[in-house]
């Protein structure tokens, strides 16, 4: 079973996998928020769901190459939080409003 | 080795791993949802091709604005809010009168009565339901929708089909990336296929010469078909809670760019007849379909959407005022204004679907999805290769390879058989298309576990899809009437593309299987005398 | 159907320069030399290869000049394969 399974005790696994779909979900959707919605008022729907393969992809590829894994998650973490942090403060105004 | 030097082969050994890793993982699913998306590039030609009717473009030339009064008429008036024209492959109209609901699973859906009319314009079958339904159902286009449906979620319940499909595509983005990546001598190999002593090429050869051709279009593809998926998926009702705190109605109103107020008041829609003869007569072209909303009402208003004109890319939707019969220009593919996002969708449409200069932007699409096939069956077939010798635990790949590889098409070309013979004993197409795919791959199945020699397996499968692909179009012209010579009087290209490109794949099987048959029978005669 | 007329040209000229790159590509040359016999060496040099090379980007140039953007991408699409199915090409045909 090991041989098959032993990826999950493998850190890169978790910071490639998971944390990275999580991450680049969470730019997905914050750039919603901040990206210019244009004459049109789609652009900040529409640019960040095209954006989201490239994304994903510049995140994954940092993640599974990287040499510093401390420094990778780190800096994952803190962009997922950010763009977290966006999101929650965009509910609270729009339910303050 | 210096520590630069390290870094680098463990780099090189790290993408070789997930390069492998990701081909092996989804490479079979990869190829299922590549062949299908390569079918998916002539979908609409095999649509015309299963019903045998050469199209009348009765969009443009039937009398749409009488009919509309008539079955407006006799239709309950919510469902005028929303008025679809569309021609099936057997030239019937299909009107669908509706207004938008919450579908019983709970996702936003069509609702209405559909009407189906024949070249006299009478009525020939009229259906109430949602559009969910309805549309799975339409036995004219069963064949084409089936292997459509392969392709975009792998007949696999909403949305995980799309996800799947999703992370599909991002695998491949994957595994070309890291292919350019880890391959040191990616254009200078770029010319030079290599064959062993035998004669054969080098499987690591064949992989990478047509990996690297393809890899611009693997790239782009792989990126806009992840995107469809994840959009549809999930990405739409993301955004629309984020941007529009969850108010997806509001959002696909921002998307679609419908009018928020709607004026109620009667008023008496102008002629549609002529608004259509003027569309068509700018794009010299018959719409593809017509949206009519708001019928008889001040608000009432017609979009026709048409394909790419001569040497654009980018389809049109024209914009009428249908209360006062006044054109309003060219509407954006998303939203009420030009937008940058607008733009990119709708150029990104063309990139995926190749549908934008006819037959021949098609026959390109088909020979790059050909060729990404071949991509994934010579990666597959190179790492089952490296292991055939060494680990028993791999002996079941090569066998897979070929199940999957062979099989695929094999149940395809099956399917095809299934909705021609439902169709002509008056059988549901719709039930009985994915019924045959599922009975062949039932016994492509029992064909790959029971014959023992792989060889064998590869050559008896080849040998069944040339049959299969020569027979197809013989049963199609046995059933319909339609030959080549009365395809070629009507302008029916789509016929004699398909039946065509059925001949030159079945030959091209047929012409491998004799050719081992002949070095079979050569090294046998041969094995005597070496005794 | 003129647009797609105006991209034939341009598809032909990138097919002839694709089978001269093939053949007087010195790596496919080392190959085949050893292994098929009789095999008819074609060289060009190096600057001249390079030149074709890049002139195979003219089209792209034309297209966007003349604002013919379905022939563009139908090249685009169409030297890919026609570059995949030349390199294919056993050593006793090109």
């Amino acid at each position: 079973m090991n041989r098959f399974f032993g990826f999950f005790r493998n850190q890169r696994f978790w910071l490639a996998g998971p944390l990275t779909t999580v991450v680049s979900m969470l730019c997905m959707l914050a750039m919603a928020v901040y990206f210019p919605p244009g004459v049109g008022n789609i652009n900040n729907i529409l640019m960040p769901l095209l954006m989201f393969p490239i994304i994903w992809a510049c995140i994954f590829f940092y993640a599974y190459l990287t040499q510093h894994l401390k420094r990778a998650w780190f800096i994952i973490f803190t962009l997922g939080l950010i763009n977290l942090a966006i999101i929650v403060l965009q509910f609270t105004l729009v339910k303050g409003s | 080795m210096t520590r630069t030097q390290i870094e680098k082969s463990t780099k090189k050994a790290s993408l070789l791993s997930l390069h492998s890793w990701s081909g092996v993982v989804l490479g079979m699913l990869l190829y299922a949802v590549i062949f299908t998306g390569t079918v998916a590039v002539i979908a609409h030609e095999i649509g015309q091709w299963s019903q045998s009717q050469a199209p009348k473009d009765r969009l443009r030339h039937a009398d749409i604005d009488a009919l509309v009064r008539q079955l407006a008429e006799q239709t309950d008036p919510k469902y005028t809010e929303e008025i679809s024209i569309t021609e099936s492959y057997n030239n019937q109209l299909v009107f669908f009168f509706h207004t938008h609901g919450t579908n019983p699973s709970g996702a936003l859906d069509d609702i209405g009565v559909e009407y189906r009319v024949n070249e006299h314009n009478e009525v020939v079958q009229t259906r109430q339901g949602f559009g969910s339904e309805l549309f799975p159902t339409d036995d004219t286009n069963a064949l084409g929708r089936f292997l459509v449906s392969i392709h975009t979620e792998l007949h696999m319940p909403k949305p995980w089909g799309l996800i799947l499909t999703g992370i599909l595509g991002l695998a491949m983005l994957v595994a070309a990336v890291s292919g350019i990546l880890m391959h040191r001598h990616l254009f200078t190999d770029i010319f030079l296929l290599r064959s062993a002593r035998s004669g054969e090429k080098l499987k690591r050869d064949a992989h990478t010469v047509a990996g690297t051709w393809s890899l611009p279009f693997a790239f782009l593809l792989a990126f806009t078909g992840s995107f469809f998926s994840f959009a549809t998926s999930f990405g739409l009702p993301a955004m629309a809670m984020v941007a529009f705190g969850g108010d997806q109605k509001a959002m696909i109103y921002t998307l679609v760019g419908e009018q928020m107020e709607v004026s109620e008041t009667p008023k008496e829609t102008t002629n549609l007849n002529l608004m259509i003869q003027d569309a068509s007569a700018r794009n010299d072209a018959a719409p593809n379909n017509i949206v009519i909303s708001h019928y008889n009402t001040e608000s009432a208003s017609m979009e026709l959407f048409f394909l790419p004109s001569q040497g654009a890319i980018i389809s049109k939707y024209e914009q009428y005022n249908a209360a006062t019969g006044s054109a309003e220009g060219v509407k954006p593919f998303v939203g009420t204004e030009p937008s940058f996002g607008s733009l990119i969708l709708s150029l990104i449409f063309p990139v995926h679907y190749g549908t934008f200069a006819g037959l021949f932007s098609k026959l390109v699409w088909v020979s790059l999805g050909v060729a990404s096939c071949y991509v994934t069956m010579t990666g597959l077939q190179l790492y089952a290769h490296r292991r055939e010798n060494k680990l028993s635990q791999w002996q079941w790949l090569p066998r897979f390879c070929h199940w999957g590889f062979i099989g695929l098409p094999l149940c395809s070309l099956a399917s095809a058989v299934g909705f021609f013979i439902s169709s002509s004993l008056g059988l549901s197409t719709s039930n009985w298309t994915p019924l045959a795919f599922v009975i062949a791959a039932g016994m492509v199945t029992i064909l790959s576990v029971v014959v023992k020699p792989i060889t064998t397996l590869k050559y008896v499968l080849l040998a069944l899809t040339g049959l299969m692909c020569i027979s197809l179009p013989l049963i199609r012209i046995a059933l319909s009437q339609t030959g080549w010579i009365s395809a070629v009087q009507h302008h029916f290209e789509a016929v004699l593309f398909v039946d065509l490109s059925l001949f030159v794949c079945g030959a091209l099987c047929l012409y491998q299987v004799v050719n081992y048959l002949r070095q079979k029978t050569l090294s046998q005669s041969t094995l005597p005398e070496a005794v | 159907m003129n647009h797609l007329i105006a991209t034939f040209p341009f598809i032909v000229y990138a097919t002839a320069v694709l089978i001269l790159l093939t053949k007087s590509d010195t790596r496919r040359a080392t190959f085949y030399r050893k292994i098929v016999p009789d095999y008819r060496e074609f060289r060009i040099r190096k600057p001249i290869r390079m030149a074709l090379m890049y002139s195979l980007l003219v089209p792209f140039m034309v297209f966007i000049v003349v604002g013919n953007a379905a022939g563009f991408l139908c090249y685009f699409g169409a030297i890919t394969v026609i570059g995949w199915l030349v390199a294919e090409m056993p050593g006793n045909v090109i």
